[in-house]
């Protein structure tokens, strides 16, 4: 299992096209991925129903957790990719 | 006749018959033994809607544009969504019930977790997730209503809804639609866009209306204020069509006015430009349907990040705009930003009064790191189209020198560094202080052109919050002072042979156009929309006959004498007609 924090910069948060590609990002790992607010609450980033409904906004401080064969690179692609974001 | 109140979301008059169309009802529950089974027939229902949802697309981008049609990609990944779609599966089977209702419960809980949140972009992905789910049911139970049966041979239909689905609007027969009329939406939901995109009248938040049509009334729809009348007699009918010709024969000169240059009946020319400086109306600008960019707001470059935007950021973003005008106007202002709008890495201590604070030109001089960057990032700019430069918030000589200095040394690094830039950019300043209207017969001598930015000059004249509702009665822009304050602006900039102009609400106020006409103002710059009306509007005006009127004008007494004899220019004028 591998972890590392990340903060959601950009104005609209998780929206649209930011959750589309995270969600195309995190379908080209084979690992199970988990995205877990400082609150607790849990998403799935594979599924896009599951990124929309959490209402990710700007400045939120996420958890990401990946477990399987692939895990560093997963959760070091997210982080970079939550990192880049910014509109 | 009855009629009910809306919000017009795209403007423009329609008169037709109603068609309803309803919203989807709850699907039937029974229950399943063979999970399998119900699971092989989603599977065949997903396929079958992401080819439906394929068409569609297609179909969007013929017939109303690729950026209408951006939605049916979205909605294929929700139908692609396997851990959503995997928990109806394992609801079907665990419950025994039927899968296109194991969906349906699937969606209310997601929806229910929209439910808390109030923003309202949220709120159409929520409503993308509804949608996707009720075409996989729709598919599932065989069927559902097709609208084409149901508007049968109706020739001018006006389609009455809860609200419209993307995939609902693309099935229809455009060529016979006349007007939208739903109950939910805001003015950015769907519906509004394709019928602007389609230029069809459309009324959003009509409360009732479903309840108030059983279908096939006889309908009216003003979408400029928003109102619905519902079976119209004979003569009110009439009068309405009356009123439909009149305005569609403005409009379709007003469209042919955007693109043309104006100039008053005996022959003053005036640039009509627009106001920009958000993504989505810089993403709309259209060099062909206005004279140029009188006023690009640079604040949105610097929102939304962790820290400032560097050179190239910038010189990306404006070159790109100043490409795009080809070769027209593009006037860029520099970083107005106070202690209003709080950027967390600026560092912009709180202030009691952010608008007498630290803010503007003020803070740029101040930071002249920042300000180096902007200017070298604008100047470089200039090498790509006809850019010039502005200052906001001007209060004294002394700043506006000490700014042309900062112009100055950007352009001695550029040079350092062989950096192509316009060497002669013309650098003016925006007139929005009292001070700077007092000032303005020696600001004319060492500035290339004025911009009077009305918004904040009738504020500071009238030392008038515009955001306080208890004193906006004296925030007012026939208000004597403001309106003195400009004359003597104009008067200076004249006398200097500099261009002048209005980038604030008054350039595009009809009432007061023939104060500037009069006045001999170089530019307007206004919203997009208002473009073609207000050069229309010019060319039935003469200079050299409004300036006796105006000079009448500014001789009077009070706003209200103001007022009345405004309005009787332009009822005079509109009757001309």
């Amino acid at each position: 299992m591998f972890t590392d924090n990340a903060t959601i910069k950009n104005q609209t948060g998780l929206h649209a096209r930011p959750a589309a590609q995270l969600v195309a990002l995190c379908k080209k790992f084979a690992s199970n991925i988990e995205i877990a607010e400082a609150s607790g609450k849990k998403f799935d980033p594979k599924s896009i129903i599951s990124v929309l409904s959490a209402g990710i906004t700007q400045g939120t401080d996420v958890t990401i957790t990946a477990e399987g064969s692939d895990e560093n690179d997963a959760v070091v692609q997210i982080v970079a990719f939550i990192n880049d974001l910014s509109e | 006749m009855k009629t009910l109140k809306g919000i017009g979301g795209s403007k423009g008059y329609a008169a037709g018959t109603a068609i309803l169309k309803r919203g989807q009802a709850k699907p039937e529950k029974y229950a399943v033994t063979d999970g399998a089974a119900e699971e092989a027939r989603f599977r065949k229902a997903q396929d079958v809607c992401e080819a439906r949802f394929a068409e569609l697309e297609e179909r969007a981008v013929r017939d109303i544009g690729p950026d209408e049609a951006e939605i049916f990609g979205a909605y294929r990944m929700i139908l692609r969504d396997d851990a959503f779609f995997k928990k109806a599966i394992d609801r079907s089977k665990s419950d025994s019930v039927n899968i296109e209702y194991a969906i349906y419960e699937e969606c209310r809980g997601v929806m229910g977790m929209f439910e808390a949140m109030d923003d309202p972009y949220l709120k159409e992905r929520a409503a993308d997730i509804e949608n996707v789910c009720n075409e996989v049911i729709l598919c599932l139970s065989g069927g559902g209503s097709d609208f084409a049966i149901e508007a049968g041979s109706v020739s001018d239909v006006i389609v009455v809804a809860e609200d419209l689905t993307p995939a609902e609007t693309v099935k229809m027969d455009k060529s016979r639609i006349r007007g939208f009329v739903t109950e939910k939406g805001g003015i950015t939901s769907h519906t509004v866009i394709l019928a602007k995109a389609l230029g069809i009248p459309a009324i959003i938040g009509a409360e009732g209306i479903m309840g108030e049509l059983s279908g096939k009334e006889r309908l009216i729809l003003d979408a400029y204020e928003g109102t619905v009348g519902i079976n119209p007699d004979d003569a009110a009918f009439a009068d309405f069509m009356k009123t439909c010709d009149k305005d569609k024969e403005l409009q379709l000169q007003y469209g042919l006015s955007a693109g043309q240059p104006a100039n008053t009946i005996d022959g003053f020319h005036i640039d009509v430009l627009v106001n920009t400086g958000d993504a989505d109306s810089i993403k709309a600008f259209d060099a062909g349907k206005c004279d140029g960019i009188g006023l690009l707001r640079t604040e949105f470059i610097y929102m939304g990040r962790s820290d400032y935007p560097d050179e190239n950021a910038q010189y990306e973003a404006y070159s790109d705009i100043a490409r795009r005008a080809s070769g027209k106007e593009v006037i860029i202002r520099t970083l107005d930003i106070g202690g209003d709008k709080q950027l967390g890495y600026m560092d912009i201590p709180k202030e009691n009064n952010p608008f007498l604070g630290y803010r503007a030109i003020r803070l740029c001089l101040d930071r002249p790191e920042v300000f180096h960057t902007q200017l070298r990032a604008i100047l470089r700019a200039s090498s790509c189209g006809n850019v010039k430069v502005m200052f906001p918030m001007i209060v004294t000589l002394e700043e506006l020198r000490s700014a042309k200095e900062c112009v100055e040394k950007a352009k001695r690094s550029l040079r350092a560094d062989g950096l192509p830039f316009n060497e002669n950019i013309a650098v003016g300043i925006m007139v929005e202080t009292p001070a700077a209207a007092l000032l303005a017969d020696l600001l004319a001598k060492e500035a290339d052109f004025f911009s009077i930015g009305s918004n904040d000059l009738i504020q500071y004249v009238t030392a008038t919050d515009r955001m306080n509702d208890r004193v906006q009665y004296l925030y007012d822009s026939c208000n004597l002072s403001v309106l003195r304050a400009i004359r003597m602006v104009a008067q200076s900039a004249v006398r200097e042979g500099i261009p002048w102009g209005i980038c604030g609400e008054v350039a595009s106020d009809e009432r007061l156009l023939p104060v500037w006409i009069a006045l001999g103002v170089s530019e307007l710059s206004i919203v997009q929309s208002q473009v073609g009306k207000i050069k229309h509007l010019i060319g039935r005006l003469s200079k050299a006959g409004l300036a006796p009127e105006i000079e009448r004008m500014y001789a009077l007494g009070s706003i209200e004498e103001v007022k009345a004899f405004l309005d009787g220019m332009l009822l005079e004028l509109r009757e001309a007609r």
